[in-house]
């Protein structure tokens, strides 16, 4: 069973934009762990689009109520989990590709999912009753791995 | 914290070059859909969508990038798009867009390219 260690837990408010922070956060962990380039740019989006789903269908863009970013570390994966309340008055839906003969019916073309499925390693969602939690793991680089 | 959205057009012809400067998210749709009716109100064939200015785009952005798109083929307009980093360029591949709009690395590719199609061909207004 592989150990995990939380290094930041971040609290951002239910407001557009503020998902820049949680990229921003983001960022500098998976720096310090290793992971570069294109994966970081991989990770940002992901992040941004989970924070994005949290403020709006999670917690239905109340300021006061916070979208909770979780960075860990296991042996071998950066974890970050993305929790709302399940305030929100629907659940993002999985999109899929563009089709402009028949196009997205939803605000974002259900768009976020599609993109943090095909951006990051493993992607876990679970709803509960009290909030969803988004569980998101980039592997590692070999050179930090023992 | 949000970088606004701010459009500036450059008419080349038939051409219009849309440069976009800040962030593309929700809240860049009425700039995006003003700056293209004012292209097309202006006579564009082509427009040219520059996202040099621009390092920061998410889903709800893609979307309406995807309701421009929609527009133009309904209205013959060719759309392109330039300037785009690398992750945005592998973004918009990965959700489908460039089957419908072609993506070049630079302006001067995509001008180019709409020259070859004999759109651009006119002076410079």
């Amino acid at each position: 069973m592989p150990t995990k260690r939380q290094l930041v837990e971040l609290r951002i408010p239910s407001v557009f934009g503020y998902e820049k922070v949680a990229m921003a956060t983001v960022t500098a962990v998976a720096l310090r762990v290793g992971i570069s380039g294109e994966r970081i740019e991989d990770l940002r989006t992901a992040v941004a689009e989970a924070c994005i789903n949290a403020i709006e269908y999670g917690n239905g863009v109340g300021a006061e109520v916070p979208v909770v970013v979780t960075i860990s570390t296991d042996a071998r994966h950066l974890l970050i989990d993305v929790r709302d309340r399940a305030l929100g008055n629907s659940k993002p839906q999985m999109g899929k590709m563009v089709d402009l003969q028949n196009p997205p019916t939803g605000p974002h073309g259900n768009m976020g999912l599609f993109l943090i499925q095909h951006l990051v390693d493993k992607v876990d969602i679970v709803c509960r009753a009290n909030g969803t939690h988004v569980h998101m793991a980039m592997r590692l680089p070999d050179i930090v791995l023992h | 914290m949000a970088q606004e959205l701010k459009v500036a057009a450059r008419y080349m012809g038939p051409v219009t070059v849309l440069d976009l400067q800040g962030d593309v998210t929700m809240f860049a749709e009425s700039e995006l859909t003003r700056a293209y009716h004012q292209a097309i109100d202006n006579g564009a064939q082509a427009l040219v969508l520059n996202f040099a200015g621009t390092d920061y785009i998410n889903s709800a952005g893609i979307a309406i990038i995807i309701s421009l798109l929609t527009e133009a083929r309904a209205g013959a307009i060719t759309l392109v798009i330039c300037g785009l980093s690398a992750h945005y360029q592998k973004i918009f591949r990965m959700v489908g867009l460039t089957q419908y709009a072609e993506v070049y690395d630079s302006e001067d590719l995509a001008v180019q390219e709409l020259k070859k199609r004999g759109i651009g061909e006119s002076a410079p207004v």
